[in-house]
This record gives C-alpha cells, structure tokens and sequence, in this order.
C-alpha cells in the first residue's frame, strides 16, 4: 500500500487552519473554515482551491497535428505537437491507455507517434473560481484573461513565475487553473491571495467544490 | 462646490484640520489658514499653492508614511495623517533656510566647482546626503499597505479628462470598442470644473462616458511614459484600501493625448513666495472648494485673459487692487508670504498675487514617446508635429485654444538670483545666467549643469522659461533654442511603484518543512531555499556544524536534500543523437542502466553547465543540470534541436522530482532496509542507475558520488518527498545518519577536488586547462564547441586549475590573490579548511609556468600571505577506491 | 524596449517574456577552416535594418522561433517557427 500523497501545499493549508480529507490518494484540504460558505464567497466573489492532485500529461510526437481526444479529460495545446492532458486522478489509466492505442503508422522508418510524461508532480495546480477572478488575475499576470475564452489556454508570467492558465468555467462562473512548477507553488499561492484580499478572496476546499456540484 | 454639511478631519503635524468632503489635502489646510506648504530643495525657502492642479512640486508631503504626495490632488480623508516634508522643526521655522544666506558660496554647478579633490567630497557628503533629497523613504514593513502592479489591454487609451479627452472617449467607445480613460485629478471635467462658465458641458460630457458600458475610467492616475508598443505605464494613487499605488502596465492599439495646457509662472523677483499663485489655483480655490484665496490681490496678465479671473475675484469678495503687465513687475515682497509688490510705477500693498501666466501644452509624453514639437510663435507653444504611429493628440496639447500671453522670447529679462524659473531645485534666472556665461548656452547642456527641467515636475514649471531666458541671452530664435530632450518618467514617480509588490517568488523542496524541523539554518540560491547547514544541540556554531555533518558522511552515513537540481526528461529516437552533438562526452553508446558525467560547452569551448545523464531505455534519457542552469541548458538543448527533425522530446521535470544523495560508508547499509533492490557493487557498480521501490515509492537510483563516498542519489515523485526523507533518516537512525547541507557537500567535493561549475570556473575556462580533458570526446565526428576545443587541445595552457594546501593553518577566502615571486598569478576559487588533511585546501586559478605540481605559491590572507602547495590530485581518496566499495 | 514580438503561438506578446538569441547563422562544416569558425563564433553582423534573429520565448510557450526585426526601429516584419 503506498503512502499518501502530499499536495505541494499540504503544511501551508495546515498552517492556514485547513481541515484535511483524503482524495483519490491525495491528502488535500477538505475545507479551510466551512463548505457553504467558501462555496458562497466563490460564486459571489472568488475563491481559490488547490487541485494539484488532478492528473496532468504532458504529450508530444508527431501523431498530435491534431488535438488528442481521450474520454473525460481535456485536453490543451501548449505548443506545436504539444499538448497537457488534465483528467481526475481515476481516469489516469484508462485515458493514457487511450492516448496510447493511437494508430501507429505503418511506415515503420517514422518514430513512435506520441511521447506520455506523467507531469502531476511537477506542477501545483490552483483553481481561482468566481466573478471577481478576472480582476485578480490582472494584478497578477499581463495575460489578457478577458480574451481567453472557455477552454482556452495561455503560458505567462503570473506573480514573476512561468504559468499555465487554462481557462475552465464552473457553469456560468468564470474559472481559470493556474499551473505552476510544484516548488513555487507556495509563493504563487500566496500572491494570488494576496492580489485577491481587495476582492474579498478565500481559499476553499474540496468540499466546497462538492458542495457548488450538488447545489447547482 | 464643496457640500458644507459634510465635515471631518485629519492629521497634520499633530494638529486636527478639519476637512470638507469634496476638498484635497491642500484646499484643507489653505482653508485652516495654512500658506508655507513646502521648503525648497536648495535654499529652504518657503513655499506655498503655486498650480493646484498636481504639476509643480510646491504642495509635497508625507501622506500616511508615504513620501512627496502632491497634496492638491490628493483627496482629503477622514482620519489620514499627514506631514510636513523637507524643513526642520517646522515649516515655520526651518532652520535650514540660512542656507540662501550663502548662496554666494552655493553656485550653480557648485558640486562641480567645490568638490574637486577627493577628500572633499569624503568630508562633505555625510553633510549633503543628510541634507539633500525630498521627502524620506518609507522604511521596508513599516506598515500593511502596500504597492501593485496590474496589467490592462484596451482598443484605445485616452490620457486626460478634461472635455477633449471625455469627447474623444465617448465617441471611441460609441461602437463598443474597450476605451481606457486615465485623468490625474480627482474628478473628471478638465477645466471645465473650475472655469464655471461651460460646467454644465462637462458634467454632460461625464455622464455620457459613464454610461458607455465599454469605456473604463481610471480616475486619480497619471501616465508617465508611453513606450514601444504603445505601452503605458499608469500610476494610480489609493486604488483601494490596501494599497498606497497601483502601477498599470496598460496595452492599447491607439493612443490619445489629451493631456490640455497648464499654466506657467512669470520670473521676477520673490515670484516663488506663498501667496503668488497662477489664476487657475485661485480659480480652483474659489470654485472647488468655495475658498476665499485672500483679501486683496494684483493681477499680473497681458491680454483679455484677466477678464474671467477679476470677475471670480470679485464675486468671491476679494479687493482687487491692480491689474500689471509682467512687464510692469519689478518684486514681490515679504519675508514668508507676499505682503506687496515692487513695480515701475510704485509699490502696492497686498496678499495675493495672480498670474495669469502663459499656457503650456502639456506635450512631455508626445515628445518622449517620439513625437516631434515644433515652436509655433502664434500661439505661444512648442506644438506636436510629427506623432508616433496610433498616437493622437486633440485639445489644448495639440494646440486648440492657446494664444501666446508674452513676447518670446522675452524682450527683457531681470536676472536675479531669486527670481526662479525652477521650483523643483531652486534654479533662478541668475543661475542661468551664469552658467551660460560659463559656456553652457546650449539647451541640453544648460539643462545637465543647472538641473533645470530635472526635479520632480519635470520640466513642466520651468522648460519654457528656461528655453525663453535661453533664447533670449543667446540672440537665438525659440526654434534655433529647442526643447530639451523629454524621457519618462513624466512626470515622476515613486520607486515604490515601479518596485511592486513586496513579492519575490521562492521555490521550495517537497522536503522544506522537514528541514525546518531538523533546524536548518537556510539560505538562497537563486529562488531556492537551500538548508546551509543543520543547527543541531552538539553543535555551537556553523563550522562545528558543518564539520559534524562532515564527518557523518567521512564515517558514517549523510544524506543531503538535491531537490533543486535541473531534471530533463529526454525521449525519443534521436535522443543519444542530440546528446551527442551538445555534450562533449559521449551518449549514444552509453548502455541502458549506465550513468555518464559531461560537460556542456558553446562553439568558444567554454564550460557552460556540467551533469550526469542517466540512460533509462535506448530512447529514454534522464538528465540532471546544476541548479541554476536548468532553463539555460533545456533552452540550449531545444535550440540544437531545431531544424534537425530529429525525434527528441525534452520535459522538463525538476519540479516533480524530489531528490536525495545518500552518502557514506554505511549507505548501502540504510537503502537496503528500504527496497529489494540489489545494491552490492557487482550488481550495481559505480555510475549505474536503476529503477526500483524504496519504502514502496518508485524511484531511481544513480550511483554516484559527488561527495567520495559509496552513495546513491534517489529520485522520486516530488509528492513522497517529505515521506521518503523521513523513511530514509528512519532507516539510518542504527548508523547515526546526519543530514547534511549544502556547506559540508561543498567541503565534501572540494577534498575530491570535484569542480562546480561556475564557482571554480567561468566565462574564460575551458576542459584543457580545468584539467578535465578528459571530458571532451574529440574522436566525435562533430559536437558543439569540438572546433575550439581541438585547437585548446593542442594550444599551451596559460592558466591552469589546480588543487593546492596551505603549508600552515591559516585560510584563505574564496577569491583570494594568489602570488609567485611577488608578482600575481592567480586567484583561489574555493578554499575550506579539511578535516581530513587537517589544513585548508582548496582550487585555484594559476598562470600555467607556475602549476606545477608540488610548487610554492603564495596567497593573500587577512592582509598578508602565507604559503601552499600545489597538489595534482584529490585531497580525499585519489583513487576514487571509496566510490566503488 | 517594450515592443511587441508577434509569438506564431501565443500572439502578441511583449518582448519582456523573450530571450534573444542572437542573429540567425549558418553553422560551419566541422572541418572548416578555424577562420570560419572564428567569425561564425565571435563576429555580429549588427545590421542597421532588418535581420534575421533568433527569439526564445521563455515567458510563453517556451519554443525557439525567429523573427525578422527592424533594428533601428524595433518593428517586427514577422516571427515564425523555423522548419
């Protein structure tokens, strides 16, 4: 039985009062002072969640001209042939199974198709949900967040660091991951909360995300 | 008009002010009675409202800590502290204003003309820094409020808010298209708020813009710089509770200017004294805030423009006295604040001196983001001519409604040394005199000796003045004269904003908590923290802690956090192809489950980054980099692989990999508790690598040993991080396992005489003379820097790396001089005192003829020399025997 | 510099997120003379006008790409992915 596994954050949600619940083999934050509310604040303002357990892949090879499509996982184009697949921890198998059946070609001269690296470790993975989320995010990275749309991505400095936004909406609210390596984590976490105090910021945990699920 | 009911107060200099609301920090305290806002940069004389509209540097002071606030267009707040800035004890009474007592010691370009030997300026400057500057800087975590940074796009960008600007947003923004529109003042409307005749205009014109959903106005910001791409840096002040600025870093596709005009003084005499004020200070005074600005008061205008002024004095109740040509004006007089006025035809007595003085247009951001201005005699005003690409002006700074108020240049100027064109530094018409005098009667060069356009306004006070006494003492046309060259930031802005948020990124191991707790003494490596050392109870400072922790991995078992080395996943076809043509070892026959160290160096043969990499299957590589370099080498790998269509994929995967080195005798003894692994030297001999499970976490082995030990350095999933650590001093508790810092690794490889890359060598050292030749794998058909290298192979050496130990116990610093016969021939990379050897031993840079091996040197130590021995070989374990037990 | 580099992948972007590269060359054969070898590896051509560079885009989607520039005036004619 291995051990669990720690979000990158796990001691500073600690610190920070957070209640903590297992998930999917991840120790992560069920909540920071109670669902409801956190859930509330990020539909009336925004809110910030620590979903660095979701499964991340990262994908290149000339089998990707075109975007890689894998059951319940989305999938994102970060360069030429060069795509980050996201998905819940349960889907990792079968999805990069999935990736993996890709047709070979029979010119047996060519290179496999597709290259798999499991990336979930390298980046802490932070989801800053709410209407005020735009606004935070202009304090926090030149990215013009008001043109990427639903689903789309974008690479930049956010708070100094090199980020992934990947934009992913809760339903109506507007909801963007922001990817970051694992090891700046921390400070990106903490700049965020800070460009978002004006906002009326709160982190919210995974409870809070159930709770918005069963509530809308 | 300032609503009466509405009232509260403020701090200044410990009194209570009461406020309005509607009224600025200034119209406060000009209504409680207060007239010296300011003393003056170099003579300490006092100043009072000179502009009231945030262009000249008279009302600076230190609002809620934060230095050189323009306090007319700062709102005033409930409970707000404010300070005086600039004299001492008082504005009243500043005992600095002696100063101008010996303004005849204090010429202009006085620095220049006093401060010409050393020794002076050695025993001035204590006095000057003391003296000098405006303002004081706020101390780091003095107090929660902070500075921003954010960032904007729009369409278009309007700069100024007064009826061009408001015009030009409303119709831009008429289609739906995002305007940004950024105003200085603490409400929109321009001149249009205090000249009351069209008021209803610009409230129409408000309203309009505020009800045009794609138009954002950023009120109580200024723009400071137009720069390439039309980016816009914007300063704006209290964006909110929590911040003392906000710089926006704004984006727009089209840019316009309506910045409008602002109004200039007259020099003569005295014109710098409190209670001389331009008409649309007393306008604003009379209009925004329903303040009586005196009780009687010269005018001092060409023209029709008195007209409307006189007509705001009288309904406000103020006795006019006179209305005086400039060139009527001999003095003002008084000694704090203006008590009467000198004139051709005689003295006349009052307290309020109005100049309605010439309008300049407010052009420094045209001119400074590439726009050309040209004189334009008619109106007055160096006019924009040749604009930018999707720049625009409109209104006044282009030139609608100016009409020249005086003769320039100037038929006649009194010069005199306290008749001011500068504000900001104390610059009078004499200086300039003077020092054109001198020769500097050229526009650029007047401005660098005199100061003249360089202080806090920017030039906004005194350009034109400057180039009109210019013109006029050289004979030369306004046009010949010129402006001076306009760079940002126009106007100033404060340190604080351009720094940003008190936010440098750190980068943490997943083990970071754990060293916490096992007393680690930190330090940076770039943005990494890095435990130097262990602070233990057995130890009482950090060389017994280092030597503890040394010997742990010399006896016993060590293991070290290396989190923070670059990790590149490799994979693909061609990846021993590519490994080939940019390391200068050899990779594509490396065999799988083997481990090569390398060099990396460019077309010169300099060494650029070391590192091993590790062969996982025949197209999968693992590559470590020293821990600063990873982007570089990742880039320079990427790089060679362009156009190559080779089939190499290189991930980058230092975040997700938590890494240890296990080191010591007894290493193997601690591992083999963890997995089953087999780790006896026949099947896993030095410079293997395998995966396998240690504590049930996947992992990879490298047997390596940077330290000289029998040691392996694990890599695994960053998420175990802290477990496997805890798991492995866990298992080494029966062998006394230390961890150990980046302090003892570095004493650790230095006794193996193992280079690091960067600190023992840098941008001028190549293989050959580091004495690692055999790096560099020359029989390779070709690889990057292979050219250089194989003409340094067969070159002489000039310098050569070598080890060397002090004869006695003294210890060198890192850098040290290293000396033969007296002359230089070298400097020391890295020195620690050994354990081992029971001296200091450390590498060294010497010029070849002197590296021989066993040869004297001498080395500068606290002061003097003492002498070493040049070593060709490791200090610790020359065989490397200890790596293969 | 504050001027726009036109990232065939991520749009317009600021020249801050860029590392330079240098100006694009040919490399030499291996066995070319080491004058070749000398001005591949030390000599700029600095041309007042446009050329041809190299640009990583390191804030970004972290590929190499070159651009062609206009040195005097900081205009980018075009930026691409080299094939």
């Amino acid at each position: 039985m291995p051990p669990t596994r720690h979000i990158p954050l796990l001691h500073a949600h600690e610190r920070a009062g957070a209640s903590l619940m297992e998930h999917h083999g991840w120790k992560v934050p069920a909540y920071f002072t109670w669902a409801q509310k956190e859930a509330e604040q990020m539909v009336r303002n925004a809110g910030l969640g620590d979903l660095s357990f979701m499964t991340k892949l990262d994908l290149k090879g000339w089998g990707l001209k075109t975007p890689p499509a894998a059951g319940a996982s989305r999938s994102w184009s970060l360069g030429p042939q060069h795509y980050l697949v996201t998905c819940e921890p349960p889907q990792r198998d079968e999805i990069a199974a999935r990736l993996r059946s890709f047709p070979a070609s029979h010119d047996l001269s060519l290179p496999p198709p597709l290259y798999i690296t499991d990336v979930t470790s390298v980046y802490a993975q932070f989801l800053l949900a709410g209407p005020r989320s735009r606004e935070i995010l202009g304090k926090l990275t030149s990215l013009n967040v008001s043109a990427l749309e639903n689903l789309g991505c974008g690479q930049v400095s956010l708070a100094h660091v090199h980020s992934i936004v990947l934009r992913e909406d809760l339903r109506e609210l507007p909801a963007f991951h922001v990817l970051v390596s694992r090891e700046y984590g921390e400070s990106v976490w903490d700049a965020i909360l800070h460009a978002g105090h004006e906002f009326g910021l709160v982190p919210f945990g995974q409870k809070a995300l159930e709770f918005l699920g069963g509530a809308a | 008009m300032a609503d009466n009911s509405d009232r509260f107060t403020f701090q200044f200099d410990g009194r209570t002010i009461e406020a309005r609301s509607g009224d600025t920090v200034a119209s406060a305290l000009y209504r409680a009675g207060r007239r010296i806002f300011t003393r003056s940069f170099k003579y300490h004389r006092p100043r009072g409202l000179l502009c009231l509209a945030g262009k000249c540097p008279n009302c600076m002071m230190n609002v809620d800590g934060t230095p050189n606030v323009r306090a007319c267009i700062t709102p005033a707040r409930e409970g707000m502290t404010v300070r005086h800035q600039n004299a001492y004890p008082s504005l009243e009474n500043d005992w600095l204003s002696l100063v101008q007592r010996f303004d005849r010691l204090m010429p202009v370009g006085w620095y220049y003309k006093t401060m010409t030997h050393q020794w002076s300026w050695h025993a001035a400057e204590s006095y000057i820094r003391q003296v000098a500057g405006l303002g004081v800087a706020p101390q780091p975590g003095g107090g929660s409020k902070d500075y921003e940074h954010a960032w904007m796009h729009a369409e278009v960008a309007v700069i100024g808010g007064g009826p061009a600007g408001l015009q030009a947003a409303v119709e831009m923004a008429h289609d739906g298209s995002p305007v940004v529109l950024i105003d200085d003042q603490p409400e929109l409307g321009g001149h249009l708020r205090y000249q009351k005749r069209a008021g209803a205009v610009a409230s129409a014109l408000v309203d309009q813009l505020r009800a045009t959903p794609s138009a954002q106005i950023i009120s109580r910001s200024y723009c400071f710089g137009l720069y390439e791409g039309n980016l816009l840096g914007v300063v704006q002040a209290n964006p909110h509770g929590g911040a003392i600025e906000r710089l926006i870093h704004l984006r727009a596709k089209r840019v316009v200017i309506a910045t409008g005009a602002y109004e200039v003084p007259f020099t003569f005499e005295n014109n710098d004294l409190p209670g001389v004020m331009l008409s649309t200070a007393v306008q604003r005074l009379i209009h925004l805030h329903g303040i009586k600005p005196g009780e009687r008061a010269v005018v001092v205008a060409t023209g029709a423009p008195p007209d409307e002024v006189a007509e705001d004095l009288s309904q406000a109740g103020v006795e006019l006295v006179s209305i005086l040509a400039p060139s009527e004006v001999i003095a003002a007089t008084g000694a704090t604040h203006v008590t009467g006025l000198r004139t051709k035809s005689g003295e006349l007595s009052c307290d309020l001196l109005v100049m309605c003085g010439q309008r300049v247009p407010d052009a420094g951001l045209l001119h400074q983001a590439g726009g050309k201005l040209v004189w334009n005699q008619d109106r007055g005003a160096f006019l924009p001519a040749e604009l930018p690409a999707n720049v625009s002006a409109v209104g006044e700074v282009a030139g609608a409604w100016l009409a020249r108020a005086m003769p320039l240049p100037p038929e006649r100027v009194s010069f005199h040394k306290r008749s001011f064109v500068c504000f900001c530094s104390d610059v009078s018409t004499a200086d300039l005199r003077d020092a054109m005098s001198e020769g500097f009667d050229h526009i650029e060069t007047l401005k660098r000796y005199t100061t003249l356009t360089m202080g806090p306004c920017q030039g906004r006070m005194c350009q034109l003045a400057g180039i009109a006494i210019c013109a006029h003492e050289t004979g030369r046309t306004m046009t010949e004269t010129g402006v001076t060259t306009a760079r940002p930031p126009n106007p100033s802005v404060s340190l604080g904003a351009l720094a940003g948020p008190r936010h440098h990124p750190f980068r943490r191991t997943p083990m970071h908590d754990a060293h916490d707790q096992s007393g680690a003494a930190w330090m940076d490596m770039g943005d990494w923290k890095r435990p130097r050392y262990y602070k233990t109870a057995s130890c009482q400072s950090e060389q017994a802690c280092v030597e503890e922790e040394y010997r742990a991995v010399r006896e016993r078992v060590g293991i070290i956090d290396v989190s923070t080395l670059g990790k590149l996943d490799v994979k693909g076809r061609d990846a021993g192809k590519l490994l080939d043509k940019v390391y200068t070892n050899r990779f594509s026959d490396l065999k799988p489950g083997r481990v090569r160290y390398s060099v990396l160096c460019d077309e010169a043969g300099i060494m650029l980054d070391d590192g091993t990499i590790s062969r996982l299957a025949d197209d999968h590589y693992f590559i470590t980099t020293t821990t600063g370099n990873l982007d570089f080498v990742q880039q320079w790998l990427e790089w060679w692989l362009v156009g190559t269509g080779w089939d190499v994929h290189i991930t980058n995967v230092t975040g997700g990999r938590a890494a240890v080195n296990l080191a010591g005798p007894q290493a193997r003894d601690v591992l083999h508790a963890l997995t089953a692994c087999d780790l006896s030297s026949r099947a896993f001999p030095y410079m293997a690598c395998r995966e396998a499970d240690v504590a049930e976490v996947p992992a990879l082995l490298l047997r390596i040993g940077f330290v000289g030990e029998t040691g392996w350095e694990i890599h695994f999933p960053a998420e175990y991080g802290e477990f496997l650590w805890l798991k492995l001093l866990e298992a080494g508790k029966p062998f006394d396992i230390r961890p150990f810092g980046v302090e003892a690794q570095r004493l650790l490889r230095l006794e193996k005489r193992h280079v690091i890359v960067g600190v023992d060598t840098d941008a001028l050292s190549n293989p050959y003379e580091a004495g690692m030749a055999w790096v560099a794998k020359l029989e390779k058909p070709d690889f990057i820097g292979r050219n250089a290298l194989s003409r340094q192979a067969a070159a002489a050496a000039e310098q050569r790396l070598v080890g060397f130990i002090m004869n006695d116990a003294s210890l060198p610093q890192d850098g040290a001089a290293i000396l033969v016969g007296g002359a230089l021939a070298g400097r020391v990379t890295s020195a620690r005192y050994s354990p081992g050897n029971g001296k200091a031993v450390g590498l060294a840079w010497v010029s070849a003829k002197s590296s021989a091996a066993g040869a004297e040197i001498e080395i500068r130590v606290n002061g003097g020399t003492a002498r070493a021995r040049i070593v060709e070989e490791a200090f610790y374990d020359p065989a490397g025997d200890r790596l293969r037990m | 510099m504050s001027f726009l580099i036109p990232c065939p992948h991520c749009g317009n972007r600021s020249v801050y997120e860029f590392r330079f590269g240098g100006e694009v060359k040919t490399r030499p054969h291996p066995d070319s003379p080491a004058a070749e070898w000398m001005e591949y590896t030390y000599t700029k051509a600095n041309e007042a006008g446009v050329q041809k560079e190299w640009w990583f885009h390191r804030l970004g989607c972290r590929q190499w790409l070159q651009a062609r520039r206009n040195t005097t005036t900081n205009e980018v004619i075009e930026a691409f992915f080299p094939e």
